[in-house]
Order: C-alpha cells, then structure tokens, then sequence
C-alpha cells in the first residue's frame, strides 16, 4: 500500500492497479467478519440423512415384542417375588401377596382371567410407564449421563435383584426388618448407580407404596418388615421394568 | 476428581514394564499366600509354629500328613480309637508314637497272575487289598522303586482313584455341583438356576469384552481383552491377600463361588472398555504431525473416562461399606463386603497403573505401525529413502520426549520376555505349592459324594482289623497316632504309563530343582536380571532410533564445527549485514526498507539452518582473498574435501566449470549452504547480480526436504501470501481453509460465500468417484493385433490379469479399470487407480509400466511396442473431455442451500437474479465459448489458491478446475451447487512433504495418511477444496448480480450519484490511505459491469 502514495489516483490507474475481483464488489467485502456464535447455532447437516424416521408398521413391530418381552418378564417376576424368602419370619410366598390381591381384585371386580395374564399385564404396565414418563413429564431433564440402557446393563440389574435374593435367603440375619432395611438402604445405592432419573425415583416410589397399602391389610403380628420387603421389592422391579422398556423402545 | 489418577496413569504409561512386573510381581506374592490359604489352610504359618519338630517341617512329610485322616489312642489299653482333627493331630504329634497306615487296593486288570509287591509292614491282606503300617511315609514308594529294577516282578503303578486315568473331567464337574448344591443351606433348584444364571452372565460379560474391544478397530486387541481380564484378576487376588492377611477377615471359597460372577457382572468391565477405546479413537484421529506420546493419550483419556470410574466404584464402595458396618454381625456378608470394597480399590489403583501400562504399550506399538505406513507411502510415491526416512522420523519425533519409536521386532522381543517372565513366575509359583497341593483340592473334589461311601478315600473310621490286632506294641508307652492316608491304587505298569510318569517325573524334577535353596534364589536373580535387561534393550532401542533419527541433524552439527574453525573477527553480525546491504550494488529502493526485518529474522530465528548459513556467509566474508582454481585443486588434492573449502573458493570451482551447478547440494553436503553457493555463482554465471541480494530469501528454509523431492537446482523460495476463509461448515465440521494468492479480494470474496453458506448450515458433499488415471499409449504391428488385444483389455480376462499385475506393485494402488480406445494401430489405455492419500501420479505410472512390461512377456503381446508411458489419455494437465465426462482423481459434488433473506442481506443480491445470471453466465455463456467442464465463474481462482497453500500440484488446476455451477430456487431459497469431476489431491508426497504446506494441511486436520482408512484424508481433501469452490462461485455470482442490480437501480435516479460520488472520491484519497479503498469500491461499484473484464 505504501507504494501507492506516489501513484496518481485517476480512474483508469486505479482500474490498472485494482485486481479485477474489487470492481465487482461491494465496499463491505472486504470487511465482512465472522460471527463465530453463529456457528453453535448450525444444525448438524449429517443428522437428517442419518436419521430414518421409522414407519408405523416397524413402530407397531417394535411394541407388540416389546409387549411379549414385558409379559414374560412380569410372569418371570412373579416367579421370583414368590420365591423370595429368608430364614426368619418371611415365609415362601409371603412376598408376593400384593400381586395375588391384584389378580383376586380383578378376578372378582373386573373380569375373571388367569392370574398369569394379570401378572403379564402388570409387567407391561410397569415396562410402558417409565419410557412413557421419560417423554411426558422428565422430557425437560437430560439425565442420560448417568444411566446406559444397553443389554448389559439390564443384565447387571437382572443379576443384582438376583444376588439380593440369594443373600436375603442365605445368610443368617438377625431379624427380617434387618435383612428389609439393609436391602432399602442399598436400593437407594443401586437407584443411583444403575438408573438415577427421577422418573424411575417418582414412579418406583409411587408403586412400592400402592404395592404396600394393597398389603397393609394383609399384614400379621405387627410384621411390619414385610411392608418394607415389599417396598423394596416393587421399587427395584420397577427399576428393572423400567430400564427393559426403555431398552425395548428405544428405537420408538 | 480424576486428575492424580490421571497423573498416576500417565506415570505408569511413561513406564510401562516398570509397572507392569512389579505389579505381576505383587501379585504373584498375593496370589502365592492366597492360593496357599484356599487349598492347604495358612501351612506356612502352620509349619513355623512346629519349628521345633523337624518332621512336620518336612515339606514332603507335612503334606502326607495333612491329607490322612488321624486316629488317637491314650495308651494301649484303650479299646475307642478316637478320631482327631489335623490341628489336634500336629500338637499331639511330637509325644505320640506315631504310624502312617496305607491302604493299597492293587487292580490286576488283565492279568493273570499278578505278582504283588511284598512290603515289610503288611498288617492285612486280602483280595488285593493291602494295609500297611508304618512310621516312614517314604516305605511304600521305596518297595516300588526296589521293585523296577527286578524283571520279573509285575510293575505297578499308582493311578488316580478307580483307576481311572488323569482327570476325569465329568467327574469334577459333576462332583463340583453336587458340592456347591449341598452346601447351600436348603439347595433347591431355584437358587441354582440363580447362581448358574450368574455364571452364564458372567460368560457373556466376558465374551461382551472381547467383542466390544474388537469393535472399536479392526485390529484385534485380544491382548486388550485378555489384560482387562488379568487387570480384575490383580485386583482381586490383591485384595483376597489384604483381607486375608492384614484385616484379618476371611472369606470362605464358598461365598467366593457364589457371590464373585454377581460382583463381575455388575462392575463389568464397562469403564476399562471405555479407557481403552478412549485412547485408542484419540491415536487413530490425531494427526500424524501433533505430538503423540502414548503417556499423554493415556493421561487424557483417563481424565475423560477417569470420572465415571471412580464415580461407579465409589458408588458401589459406599455400598459395600455400609453393608459391612450395617451387617456386622453377620459375619459371611460382611466379610464378603470388605473383600468386594478391597476389589473395588485395588480396581481403581490398578486400572490406573497396570492397565494404562499395558494400554500405553498398545498405542506404541500403533505409533510405529504408523509411521512405518509415512515411510512406505513416501517411498512408493517416488520420494527417495533418505528424504522419506527425514519426513516420517521428524513427523513423529516432533517432542522432545520421543523415546516411543521402537523397532517392531524390539518390541516383539520385549513382550515376548514379559510374557516368559510371566509364565515363569506361575510356574515357579506352583512348583513351590507343588501339584499335590491341587491334587488334594481336586482329590477332595474327585471324591465329594453325598451318597456314595464306597469311594470316599477319607475313611471315617479305622478298618476293625486295627481294632483288633495290637501286635504292633513293642514296649513303647506313648500314646499311639495313626494317620490313615487315602485309599492309594495300584495297577499294572502299561508303556504308555511310563512315558506319562517320565513326563511327570520331568515336571516333578523341575519344580523340586526350583524349590532348591540355591535354585531357587538363582532363579530369583535371573528373572531380575531379565527384567533390567528387557528396559536395558527398550532404551538401547530408543537411542538407537534417536540416533537415526537425528543423523542428518548430526551431519550438520559436524559441518559447523568445521566451518567455526575457520578464524573470524568477532563483529556482530548485525552489524555486518548492514554494512553488506550498504555496499550491495543493487538499484533496487527497497533495501533499506528490508533491512530492520531482516535483521529481526536473524535474530529471532536461531535454528539450525539458518545458523549455519549464517556463519557460513560470515566466514565467507572475512576470509582471505580467494585462492585461484589451481589453487583450489591443489587444496582439494592435499585430500581435502570441497565440503571444507570456504564458499567462494567452492563459488570459483562452479563459475570455472569445475562443479557442476545440480552436485552442489551433494558435494556440500548441506543443502542451505548448496543454494547460497549457486546464488553466488549464479549471479557471476549469469550475470545477474540480483541473486547476490536477498530479495529472493533463501534463509530459514528446510531444504532437505525439497532435496530429492520437490525441487532441484534451487536458489531460494518464492514466499506467497496466505489467506484463510472460514468458518466454513462442511458436513457438520467447521474448516478454516488457507488460500495463498496475490489476488486482491478474492479471500474477501470467498469469506463472503462462506458467511452465507454457514448461515444456511453449511455445505453437503458427496464425492462420487476416487481413481487417478494414466494413459500409456502402445502400438502393434497391424490394426487387427491392436483390435485383439483392445478386446483382450476389455474382457474379464484381460482386466483380472492387469489387475492382479498392477497391484502387485503396491501397497496402496489398487486398480479400479481399464479404458482403451484405439486409434489406427495405436491403442491407448487408460487405468484408473485408487491411490491412498497420496496423489498418486508416481504410483500409478509404476504400476503401468509393470503392467506393460507384464502384457510383453507374460500376457503373450510380444509384438507390442510402449510408444510412451503417458499417450495423454490420461489426461493430465491439458484440458480434456474425457476428465470431465469420465473424472480423475476425486469426483465431489458439494450443494449448500442459502436462505432468501441471507442472499439479500449478506450477498446483497436476489434469489431469482442469482438463477437468472448462472444460467446466462455459466450455463449459457460457456456453452457459447464452447467450454470444456468451464460451467463457472471462477472455481480455478479458488482451487489453484488452496492448491499452492497445501502443496498441491499448481499445474493440475488445468482439469481439477473443471466445475459446473448450478443454482435454482427452491422454496424461496438459494440452492447452489458445485460438480468437480477430477479434483487431483494429495495429503502425503510431493509438495505437502514441505513444512509449511504440511502445516496448512494441519489446519484442515487432513494431513499425512489417514490412520485407519488410506485415502480418506486425500477424499477430505477434495471435499474441502469443492466447498471453498463453491464459496467462492457464490459470493461472485452474487456480486455480479447484485451489479446488474445496482445498475438497474442507477437507472431510476441517474442524475444525483455520480456527482456527489466523485468529489468524495477526490478529497478521501488525496487525505488517507484507510479510506481510499472504501471510496474507490463504491465509486467502481456504479461502474461494475462495464468493468467487469472476467
């Protein structure tokens, strides 16, 4: 630039010197600046193309298996809530009054059906409310950080409610409100580890304390650690229906 | 939070068998006390508190007698043999007289008159069943040895039990279950399918290990998978040891069975995965010129997944500890709790040292795989070793600390050792335990039957023949100790019996030569000394590879010793310089203006190089007169080198035609001082003093890597300014895109474009086709051979042979197809081949040739005559159809879509001028010219800019240039896009090799050959320069149109603009120099179109 102090500044010098590209812009060419904010705020061009929206018929696929997956589990459930027992004052059976004063409600109110259908059913409830909370009422909280819902991970769950029962069995406790607490304390624990949205925190609360006044009247002997055994024990099925319907659905 | 364990794993990473075998070491210690514990009880501290009696210190001795079961009699009028445990047995032991009663079952199987072996002791006898009593528990295996050396005695041998032969591995199994059921407390069948769902989901936590490392690339890390394994295995022998022997708390194996598949299972190997992974994505996407040290990949990666590491395990740490205080009564589950939070640190600790240690390794070993792939890369395209061997070495030895090139076959060495030092140390560790320590354990599993008395070896009470005959007293008043040892089973010795016992023999010998005092410690020293020399040969190999390595920077440090012998007059060199540019006899008016930059750049810029010009033309000044070319040769036959002569006497030699101009660089041997020797001479030769000043710079410039490679007879290098444009969002990713180009405006331009790309979010490629093509043209002797051999190239036949010839020559060059077309006798061929990430012209044409050389002598066209390897079908650098219609190198298509309003406000045109004049200008306008793939504005000043700043051939504009613009409206907005069909790209090889090209290669992330997939980066490449293309089309079609606007607008108010324009125009630039410009734009602005001369 310094050179062209000496230059003469006619037009057709200034036509001569000037790259041909300055004629055609404007002045504001050359000071056009970037706005760097502006680049957070472009969408991912890939997303779109990558992303296939699923057809109501794969849709519908996807939720009749998860559907049979849910009842098997429920009735899966079943089987385990009623082999639940420890060596004190929680009988074989015992645990799984709650379920049965359901299929009984059912069978006398509703409609008479087998007690594993209503059993399935429940499975599918439990499975459906949480994906189905996630999206409706936590849809604001992205607590994704803390819980993977991969294969693995559900298998984690299924192997620690069954690890939970066999210590419940096994070992020799004290008393059974000991063998309940030590197993609330440590749901709080698995809550966090395997799971940590409020969705499961709210609704697993919600049902272990249905659960319990369906068996409060049920209740003998002022046993009141039953009442937490039930307690704990709905709260973490509910876990684990949870994260299977999540895994289930996720591609919904 | 995860900072010192990201520190930790960076320590251990630095040293990565350092950790490695002092962990293995530790743990071996843990897992020797421990395996000891489970299968024979605490017998060390056992067998020291019976110091005193030299029998059960016996080792031999204590574990015959540990197995048997023990009988107890006050004295001998006592009629109850009471039955007594092991503990009580050892304390009775020393005041008792004490007897060892064998019981022999011999099995004659075949046989038809087996000859028993007499024994001294017999107390019974009966149908082959014999029982001995005796105080030496050797006696039964000396009447064995007495009786092999008789031929004519049958020889026995012991066998397992039944006489079933080795392991009966159903048996376990089944023995195993039966146990495990039975010792639950009420075994039903749910609580197995419980437990043995565990185990199934442990299996499959397992195998998801393995698949999911292996996922992750396409080697396999089956070493990864297997250290995962071994890194939880560690933590938990470890942490049995701590619990064991320093909390003193002990877990049963039963609880151990049943409670580790749960903890597996839900601690999984989750995080270690994700470390690993980690590390291993961040190797393959960092580019080969950043500075990579494994310790510094680990160090990051544990600070990213170090977090949810801890975060887990302290979550399931506070669980286990609130469990163990919560349950502390219960003693099974707390125990198990302490030992689960033990395993839960020692995890932590160790994923922190022994696995980052063995990932560390890992990555290392990619490293050098990696630049083994820069080095062959360079080679095959055509770059010399030496040069290749510069690059690559300075690409990856970059840090100072790199101490991480290894030579594969080194480290092959190394792991080989580490893996021997391991097995070792196992084994020596059961040789110490001895096999009869796992024989017991299996022993108790072989004979575990809840229903089945009659093979339990572990009788629970004496035979009554025992009871009955007492012959055995012989006045001795102790109390007698009977210890019943298990049933032992005799049969007839087979051949194949002696060649197992030899086997066994060999192995039994071995691990007692181990547990030899002297042995033993030896043994301890040479695994020391192994081990030092496993680091010994790790940093011997890193010296050596330094040393390669930094051979040129040595060559050179030597050169400059040389030439500082030269006595000189200690002036500053600036001051030397000014004097020098004072004197210069060039008429130029700049010197001065250069001077002060020039003396800044001395300064500040003290490397290598431009060191040793320095001193070099110093030297040269404040030398003596030069000598005359007798002179000279006088010197250099007193067998001196013309290295070591002074610059001007070399500059004498070249200007009388002794030394030629293009041997500068390899009689000099340095490069920089090559080029300012053929200035100097250059500017007597050709008398153009111009040479003699710096107006063309020569300094601080790496010439050893234009040596061979980029350039020859060089004299300096021709700086160019360099741009950059950007943020421009190509498929998601933000590019800044270097332009070097003495274009005023177009970077300005080209921003503009990416301005309003961005806006509309951002650029969408596709790229189409990758094949760089070569057209040798052959003749035959008659039209028909021609037309035979155009139809043998054109059949399966034909191409599956070229294309096994072709790749053949290759690492990287795959052929895609073969065109021909014939003309008269004349066939041209045109291959197109893919490349890697290089260009790829050199390549290919190596490829062609053999292919060639191959249809001459081997395909059967003996009468085929090369007319040249390249016949122009290839076609490169001319403009050509067939580039355009068939592509070459990289075909891309690139498509933005920009929004109205954005064309009207940035671009400051309209949506439907913009269609209206592509379609005139490009489509119309070159169809009019009769263009060749010129269906846009200006796409070469574009793409030739991008190629000079990342090195690309500047030549290749010709046909990579080739683009159709096309533009219509959709929806109200713009969308515009470019098709290039033979962008011609490279990101390794020639002109990217130069440091300066390389780096703006950096800044696009693309240099160098992609780790992973070869050529991806070059595909990048292309992508990019499309994109910047297409900016550039934009922001001028819109400014034309927007011109076109401007007029038409002018023409509505003609009568006020131009003269309020003008005198403006007069004060602004006769006052300042900023806003001339601004004037001038908006001046030319009214007059654009009669300007436009493009």
């Amino acid at each position: 630039m310094a050179n062209n102090n000496n230059l003469k500044t006619e037009d057709s010098v200034s036509n001569l010197v000037k790259p041909t590209l300055y004629s055609i812009y404007d002045k504001d060419v050359t000071t056009s600046s970037t706005d760097y904010s502006t680049l957070r705020n472009i969408p991912n061009v890939n997303e779109p193309i990558v992303r296939k929206e699923k057809k109501l018929h794969q849709q519908i696929i996807i939720i009749i298996y998860a559907t049979v997956v849910l009842f098997i589990f429920g009735n899966i459930f079943a089987v385990l809530c009623n082999e639940l027992y420890d060596n004190l004052t929680l009988k074989r059976g015992i645990l799984s009054i709650t379920l049965h004063s359901i299929a009984k409600y059912i069978n006398d109110n509703i409609i008479p059906v087998d007690k594993n259908i209503v059993f399935g059913i429940l499975g599918i409830l439990c499975g459906f409310i949480i994906p189905i909370c996630d999206n409706v009422f936590f849809a604001r909280y992205n607590y994704n950080s803390n819980s993977s819902n991969d294969f693995q991970s559900i298998l984690k769950c299924l192997n620690s409610i069954l690890g939970i029962s066999l210590g419940i069995k096994h070992l020799r406790w004290k008393s059974s409100m000991q063998a309940s607490s030590a197993w609330g304390l440590l749901n709080i624990i698995m809550w966090l580890y395997f799971d940590g949205s409020l969705s499961t925190l709210t609704i697993g609360s919600v049902i272990s304390f249905v659960s319990c006044v369906i068996s409060f009247n049920t209740i003998t002997n002022d046993n009141y650690s039953l009442l937490v055994y039930i307690m704990d024990f709905y709260f973490f099925s509910l876990l684990i229906f949870g994260k299977l319907g999540r895994y289930l659905l996720r591609n919904c | 939070m995860a900072k010192p364990f990201a520190a930790t794993a960076q320590f251990s990473a630095k040293h990565p068998i350092h950790v490695i075998l002092s962990i293995l070491f530790i743990t071996t210690v843990a897992y020797l006390s421990v395996i000891q514990y489970y299968f024979t009880g605490f017998q060390f501290s056992s067998s020291s508190l019976d110091s005193t009696n030299s029998d059960l210190t016996d080792y031999e001795f204590s574990n015959i007698f540990q197995t048997c079961t023990h009988f107890y009699k006050e004295s001998k009028k006592d009629t109850e043999w009471n039955q007594i445990s092991l503990a009580q047995a050892r304390e009775v032991y020393s005041e008792s007289n004490h007897f060892f009663l064998y019981k022999l079952k011999f099995d004659p199987k075949d046989l038809t008159a087996p000859i028993l072996p007499i024994f001294n002791n017999t107390v019974f006898d009966s149908n082959n069943t014999k029982y001995i009593l005796d105080q030496n528990p050797e006696v039964i295996n000396e009447q064995f040895l007495a009786d092999k050396s008789l031929n004519n005695v049958t020889q026995w041998r012991q066998v397992n039990h039944q006489g079933r032969n080795w392991f009966d591995l159903a048996r376990i199994v089944t023995n195993l279950y039966e146990l495990g059921t039975n010792h639950i407390n009420e075994a039903d069948s749910f609580d197995i399918i419980i437990i043995s769902m565990a185990y199934v989901t442990m299996v499959y936590t397992i195998f998801n290990l393995f698949v999911k490392l292996n996922q992750e690339s396409e080697q396999s890390n089956y070493w990864l998978g297997i250290s995962t394994i071994v890194n939880s295995g560690c933590s938990l022998v470890l942490s049995l040891y701590v619990t064991q022997c320093y909390l003193d708390r002990t877990v049963p194996v039963l609880s151990l069975i049943e409670g580790l598949p749960f903890l597996i299972v839900i601690l999984g190997f989750k995080n270690q995965i994700k470390l690993a992974t980690n590390a291993l994505k961040k190797i393959e996407k960092i580019s080969i010129s950043k500075k990579i040290t494994p310790d510094k990949i680990v160090h990051d990666a544990m600070l990213e997944e170090g977090g949810r590491l801890i975060q887990d395990n302290l979550l399931c740490l506070i669980a286990f500890i609130g469990c163990s205080i919560y349950a502390k009564n219960l003693s099974i589950l707390s125990n198990f709790c302490i030992l689960s939070s033990m395993i839960l640190i020692f995890e932590v600790f160790l994923t922190c040292t022994f696995y980052s240690a063995v990932i560390s390794l890992k990555l290392e070993i990619k490293i050098i795989h990696r630049s083994t792939i820069i080095k062959q890369t360079l080679e095959e395209d055509g770059v010399i070793p030496m040069t290749a061997e510069a690059i690559s070495n300075a690409k990856e030895n970059k840090s100072a600390n790199s101490i991480w090139l290894l030579p594969p076959t080194t480290l092959a060495v190394g792991k080989l050792i580490l893996i021997v030092c391991f097995l070792f140390i196992h084994f020596y560790n059961f040789g110490l335990g001895s096999f009869s320590n796992y024989q017991n354990f299996v022993d108790y599993i072989m004979n575990y039957s809840s229903d089945n008395d009659t093979i339990i070896t572990h009788p629970k009470a004496l035979p009554n023949f025992v009871k009955l005959i007492n012959t055995m007293d012989n006045g001795d008043k102790r109390p007698i100790l009977i210890s019943l040892a298990p049933t032992q089973y005799y049969e007839p010795t087979k051949k194949l019996h002696e060649i197992e016992d030899l086997v066994f023999d060999i192995l039994h010998y071995i691990s007692t030569a181990i547990r030899d005092r002297f042995i033993s410690k030896l043994v301890f020293f040479a695994l020391i000394i192994s081990a030092s020399i496993n680091v010994y040969l790790l940093h011997a190999a890193r010296i050596h590879i330094n040393y390669t390595a930094d051979d040129l920077l040595r060559k050179k440090d030597s050169l400059l010793k040389k030439i500082r012998e030269v006595p000189s007059r200690t002036v500053t060199s600036a001051g030397k310089k000014s004097k020098k540019s004072k004197n210069g006899k060039n008429k130029s008016p700049t010197p001065l203006k250069n001077e002060p930059m020039k003396q800044t750049t001395i300064t500040s810029n003290p490397s290598q190089s431009s060191l040793s010009s320095v001193t070099s033309s110093e030297s040269d000044e404040n030398s003596t007169p030069a000598h005359t070319v007798e002179e000279i040769e006088e010197i250099l036959k007193s067998g001196n080198e013309i290295k070591d002569l002074q610059d001007k006497d070399v500059t004498t030699l070249v200007v009388n035609n002794k030394l030629p101009l293009y041997a500068l660089e390899k009689k000099l041997g340095d490069t920089t001082r090559a080029v300012l020797v053929r200035r100097k001479s250059l500017a007597v030769l050709a008398d153009s003093p111009v040479l003699s000043t710096e107006r063309l710079p020569y300094k601080h410039y790496d010439y050893d890597r234009v040596f061979g490679a980029c350039c020859e007879n060089v004299i300096g290098y021709m700086p160019l300014p360099v741009g950059v444009i950007g943020p421009l969002v190509i498929d998601g990713v933000p590019y800044h895109i270097p332009m070097a180009t003495t274009e005023g405006c177009l970077v300005a331009s080209a921003m503009r474009g990416c301005k309003a790309i961005n806006s509309g979010g951002g650029a969408v490629t596709v790229l189409t086709k990758d094949g760089m093509t070569r057209g040798p043209c052959v003749r035959f002797p008659s039209l028909s051979r021609s037309g035979a051999c155009k139809i043998w190239l054109d059949s399966v036949e034909g191409q599956e042979k070229i294309k096994k010839a072709f790749n053949s020559t290759s690492r990287f060059a795959r052929l895609q197809h073969i065109q021909t077309a014939l003309a008269g006798d004349l066939l041209f061929i045109r291959f197109r081949t893919t490349t890697g990430d290089a260009m790829g012209m050199n390549m290919i044409s190596k490829g062609v040739e053999f292919s060639l050389k191959q249809m001459v002598e081997e395909f059967g066209w003996e009468d085929m005559e090369v007319v040249s390897v390249s016949g122009n079908y290839c076609t490169d650098k001319k403009p050509a159809a067939i580039n355009w219609i068939e592509g070459r190198g990289k075909s891309v298509v690139a498509e933005a879509t920009i929004p109205g309003d954005v064309v009207r406000k940035v671009l400051k045109s309209d949506v439907s001028a913009l269609v209206e004049l592509n379609i005139s200008k490009n489509l119309i306008g070159s169809a009019m010219a009769g263009s060749v793939g010129g269906f846009n504005a200006h796409a070469a000043n574009l793409l030739t800019a991008v190629y000079l700043a990342l090195g690309q051939d500047p030549a290749q504009n010709v046909e990579s240039s080739n683009c159709i613009t096309l533009m219509r409206e959709v929806d109200g907005d713009l969308r515009i896009s470019v098709s290039m069909p033979c962008i011609e790209v490279g990101t390794i090889g020639g002109g990217t090799v130069l440091e300066p090209q390389g780096a703006m290669l950096d800044l696009l992330d693309v240099r160098g050959p992609h780790p992973t997939t070869p050529g991806a980066n070059a595909r990048q490449l292309a992508k990019i320069i499309a994109c910047a293309v297409m900016t550039g089309e934009l922001s001028l079609c819109a400014a034309l149109a927007a011109g076109h606007l401007v007029q038409s607008h002018m023409a509505h108010n003609r009568a006020k603009k131009p003269e309020s324009a003008t005198p403006a125009n007069m004060t602004t630039t006769a006052t300042t120099d900023s806003t001339k410009p601004a004037a001038d734009i908006k001046r030319l602005q009214e007059g654009a179109v009669t300007c436009i001369k493009s």
